[in-house]
């Protein structure tokens, strides 16, 4: 340990002396304290590389956070998450251990929100190996859908490599999919690991609430390179457009790689705010210009409709994204990711989930993120029916995956996802539904032989990781469109 | 009769005596597992109160809870946000800074737990507001699990979807709202007295008619409270209400009709209706062809409006449902049909006395017998009667109570703009007061101008043909028919009105098992 560790610890042990008996558990497990910071007043928050072991058990990254207080607030779990997140991937961001002096914090701790797992550790500070088997079943770590960050991101590997080579390379990307696919969540974990040299100005055009849209984000934008930059000399122009142009290319001149994320880009030319084709052009523009002149700029935009990029036209003049944004296509996860997932979270939440449940989980969800994750949550829900949590409960048999897929299909999210997908093809794609309906039939011919090969309908559907490499549809939605969708007839090609 | 402050008060959201409803815990579940929440009900059914006990609930835990009841006066995008801007005392023009500041204590002082922003009644929110509002707060929600929001309506939660979906309602929990149970109910009375003030036969009659919806169910506490049932029948409480509470009707029925669902809820009510507890999953989808609102989420909102019970479970088919009788106004079918009323009113009478065959349990209640020994039996007449109205009237017909017409008082006359005359129902209960003369007493009501006249029988046991005719119908020229669907006998039987006009009274027998 260094000396400033040493002194931090030190000082922590003066002001929460019940803290000591915790840290000699800790280093009796195996544990190796990295850090230790102070919050405020007998507020600490602690760093701690996890002994391999227990990271192969409970499917954990190399170290946790554990705050050690009196009284736990709920800013100090979001502090200690945002830090988790840009740890370069070392510290997991789905646990926090809060380590307190009484039997009120297990209280405290259910009262205090926070992302993943939050264990409370009391005295007289049990193994924490016990501690953490019995603790973490009890929350359901599958049933996440909002983007996930630094280490709770599990596969999507490939991808990962792919677009940060993209961006790397600068120019403009549009990362397209599904709703709750994973776009958001690859993007995250492409742009969280790049380093200071890279300024990023992130925007989700739903969190743009004024009337000018356009506008509204550009300002946000210039906003964010402004503070990033740390730039307060004089001379920026007041209009935002020419404003972020400037800071564009002052951090040009410091060296400095920008980077812009526009979030849900599909709002730019759908629904009552969208902007008018002409200033849109004018934005869209500019920030090909300057990728063009020499500025190190990458674009990157995250939504679902190709067409909105590759429109000859954007108001009276040319589509200034035409020949300029490159598609990536984000389908679902591979089957190694998808199984990866399940393990992974699996183990932290006390279940093994072997071989032959992960392929029929795979088998039934094609691998989409979510759903992956709901049909996790529906093997968990099933052995806490079933008797409760016993350690490393097996979940491999055929009356287990029966009644997981049961509960699975039930689920809100399951039929949600499933009205999303429905309500999205039929009115922006109405040909791929068309295929997805016929293809519910359950003797349905394959796509090829009703459709013969290469239509651009058949193109969306296997864009969007609907159509498996059989020409069937994925077994989750072929069930949600025959159970609420009135039945095909089966057509031939010709 | 107990003579202290009343204890009820239908109208209001904070209820002095109130059962706590498993819904409650699920939405604060949803808070604090890091997700937001909608709650799913009509009017009536709970959801502002359901909202108020999250609010001391949270607040408890440290969170500070803030509860918009509707929209504000400009109902605009902006002021949502100013609205919000001074709800926090902060003056912020983007509500992600504002948000994050106020989590982070502006004041320099520890923040809060956990911020939570309730929406009530959002089918007042225009579409162009509510929608990119919420969808905007859940996107700052996403990445702060201290910020979390709820949004409470009728059928305005499930339109929230545009056709890229909704942020909002993709990754919020839903919550339904269900009515009360018989067991929630008696709690309900209970909670009001340590006496036992309300008899359990009265508790089963509100039941019976309310459907357990809690507005009803609080209505007639409310009116109960300080006058005797025997005064007072519990069918004629639920009588003025239907009377005198149109405007709650009417805002119970714009809670549960969008012009997107098309004719779905019609055609999904008689499905119900036709299938006995059960619906084929075919039917299901072919009666929710040009729905906005797949099958299964149509069954949520109506189970969330106290109309229906479904198994929840979209896997099973045929799929388990049935219907809750109540005087509250179900989608109705109103055909062209024939023009002739007197067939007309066949038609739409039999409906809902198909409903009261599938749903028999509901219309058995607690009494204690002369000799002091409780036993269950049939609810009153006057209950079905209530019943038979709500249906009647849900379908176009005007139907009046208690009717003096020439020798007494009929139980229904029912008249249909454009037609002259009425038709006339009597309702009697197998083995309770004269039902042997029914038919008699009833062609002592009609005359020249009644062009139907109906006996409905109800029984809670079985009755052969014969039983009937022999108890009934002796001494009275009569036709055998085939009993419609559900029912358990059909007659037509001849007899001569008070004015000495011969007639047709049409006789329905009804079974009504305890199950």
């Amino acid at each position: 340990m260094s000396d400033f560790l040493d002194q931090n610890l030190l000082r922590l042990e003066v002001e929460l002396p019940w803290a000591r008996a915790a840290f000699d558990q800790l280093g009796h497990d195996g544990f190796t304290i990295t850090d230790a910071r102070r919050i405020v007043q007998r507020s600490w928050l602690v760093r701690a590389a996890i002994p391999p072991r227990l990271q192969q058990r409970f499917g954990l990254a190399p170290e946790l956070h554990a705050a050690v207080v009196e009284r736990l607030q709920a800013r100090d779990v979001s502090r200690a998450y945002d830090e988790a997140v840009h740890s370069d991937l070392r510290v997991d961001t789905d646990l926090m251990l809060v380590i307190g002096p009484n039997a009120e914090m297990p209280a405290q701790v259910a009262r205090v929100p926070g992302h993943g797992q939050r264990v409370a550790w009391i005295p007289p500070f049990t193994p924490l190996e016990g501690h953490l088997a019995h603790s973490l079943p009890r929350q359901d770590l599958f049933d996440e859908r909002n983007p996930v960050r630094g280490a709770a991101v599990i596969g999507r590997r490939m991808e990962r490599t792919a677009l940060r080579q993209r961006l790397d390379a600068g120019g403009a990307t549009a990362v397209l999919g599904l709703r709750k696919v994973g776009k958001t969540t690859l993007a995250h974990a492409v742009i969280d690991q790049t380093d200071s040299s890279t300024l990023v100005a992130w925007v989700d055009l739903q969190r743009v609430t004024v009337q000018d849209l356009l506008r509204g984000t550009i300002s946000d934008l210039a906003g964010q390179l402004g503070l990033l930059l740390r730039d307060d000399r004089p001379g920026l122009p007041n209009d935002p457009l020419e404003r972020l142009k400037a800071l564009v290319n002052r951090a040009t001149v410091r060296q400095k790689r920008v980077c812009i994320v526009i979030d849900e880009f599909d709002l730019f030319f759908e629904g009552d705010n969208a902007p008018r084709a002409e200033p849109l052009r004018t934005f869209f523009g500019l920030l090909r210009g300057l990728s063009q002149d020499g500025a190190s700029l990458a674009l990157l935009l995250l939504g679902r409709d190709p067409a909105l990029l590759s429109a000859p036209r954007m108001g009276a003049a040319t589509n200034p994204l035409l020949g300029w944004v490159r598609e990536y296509w984000l389908g679902p996860m591979s089957q190694n990711g998808a199984n990866d997932l399940l393990h992974q979270i699996g183990r932290r939440v006390g279940i093994e989930v072997t071989a032959v449940t992960q392929a029929a989980a795979y088998g039934e969800t094609g691998g989409h993120p979510l759903l992956h994750r709901q049909y996790g949550s529906a093997l968990l829900a099933m052995i806490a029916e079933s008797g409760g949590f016993q350690e490393l409960a097996l979940v491999d048999s055929t009356p287990h995956t029966e009644r997981a897929l049961k509960q699975f299909r039930s689920s809100q999210a399951v039929r949600d996802v499933g009205a999303e997908v429905s309500t999205l093809l039929g009115e922006r794609y109405p040909q791929a539904r068309e295929i997805a309906v016929e293809l519910t039939h359950e003797h349905a011919p394959t796509v090829w032989e009703i459709y013969g090969r290469d239509t651009e309908a058949q193109r969306i559907l296997t864009n969007f990781g609907l159509l498996l490499a059989d020409g069937s549809l994925v077994p989750w939605l072929r069930w949600y469109l025959a159970r609420f969708l009135p039945s095909p007839t089966v057509r031939r090609a010709g | 009769m107990p003579v202290h402050v009343q204890p009820y008060r239908w109208s209001g959201h904070s209820p002095r005596v109130r059962v706590e409803r498993a819904v409650e815990g699920r939405v604060l579940s949803s808070i604090r597992a890091g997700r937001d929440a909608v709650l799913v009900g009509a009017r009536g059914m709970g959801k502002s109160v359901a909202l108020r006990a999250a609010d001391t609930a949270l607040s408890a835990d440290g969170w500070r809870v803030v509860r918009f009841d509707g929209p504000p006066a400009d109902a605009t995008v902006a002021a949502c946000q100013r609205r919000l801007a001074d709800a926090l005392s902060l003056a912020d023009n983007d509500p992600d800074a504002l948000i994050r500041r106020f989590l982070d204590g502006a004041d320099g002082a520890a923040g809060v737990n956990g911020l939570c922003l309730m929406y009530d009644e959002i089918e007042k929110y225009p579409d162009g507001v509510r929608r990119p509002w919420l969808d905007a707060l859940a996107t700052i929600g996403r990445g702060e699990p201290r910020f979390r929001v709820v949004a409470a309506g009728g059928v305005a939660t499930y339109l929230l979807d545009h056709i890229a979906g909704s942020t909002f309602t993709s990754r919020a929990d839903r919550h339904l709202l269900s009515p009360f149970s018989l067991a929630e109910l008696a709690q309900l009375v209970a909670g009001a007295s340590e006496d036992e003030w309300l008899a359990a036969s009265e508790v089963d009659a509100v039941y019976s008619l309310s459907g357990g919806h809690p507005a009803l169910c609080t209505y007639a506490l409310e009116s109960l409270w300080n006058t005797s049932p025997d005064v007072r029948p519990v069918a004629e409480i639920f009588h003025v209400f239907q009377r005198d509470q149109r405007e709650f009707l009417r805002q119970y029925a714009a809670h549960t009709r969008h012009a997107s669902l098309s004719d779905a809820p019609e055609r999904l009510m008689s499905a119900i209706e036709a299938h006995e507890g059960a619906v084929p999953v075919s039917v299901l989808i072919a009666v929710t062809a040009g729905c906005s609102l797949p099958w299964d989420q149509l069954l949520d909102l109506y189970l969330a409006s106290g109309l229906l019970v479904w198994s929840q479970d979209p896997t099973v088919d045929p799929v388990p449902i049935s219907l809750i009788p109540s005087v509250l106004p179900r989608p109705a079918r109103v055909e062209e049909g024939s023009a002739d009323p007197a067939e007309r009113l066949r038609v739409d009478l039999l409906s809902p006395l198909g409903t009261v065959h599938l749903s028999a349990p509901d219309f058995f209640h607690r009494r204690v017998t002369g000799a002091g020994r409780a036993e269950y039996g049939l609810v009153p007449e006057a209950t079905f009667t209530v019943v038979l109205r709500a249906a009647l009237e849900a379908r176009g017909w005007t139907a009046e109570r208690e009717t003096l017409l020439r020798a007494g008082r009929t139980d229904l006359k029912v008249e249909r703009v454009g037609h002259e005359g009425n038709a006339i129902i009597e309702v009697k209960i197998w083995g309770r007061n004269d039902y042997e003369t029914a038919h008699n007493q009833v062609c002592s009501y009609a005359g020249a101008e009644s062009w139907g006249v109906h006996v409905v029988m109800i029984a809670d046991r079985a009755v052969t043909e014969e039983e009937y005719e022999a108890a009934v119908l002796t001494g009275q020229m009569f036709d055998r028919r085939t009993p419609p669907n559900l029912l358990a006998g059909a007659w037509r039987v001849a007899g001569t009105s008070q004015d000495g006009a011969a007639l047709h009274v049409e006789h329905w027998l009804v079974r009504v098992p305890r199950r």
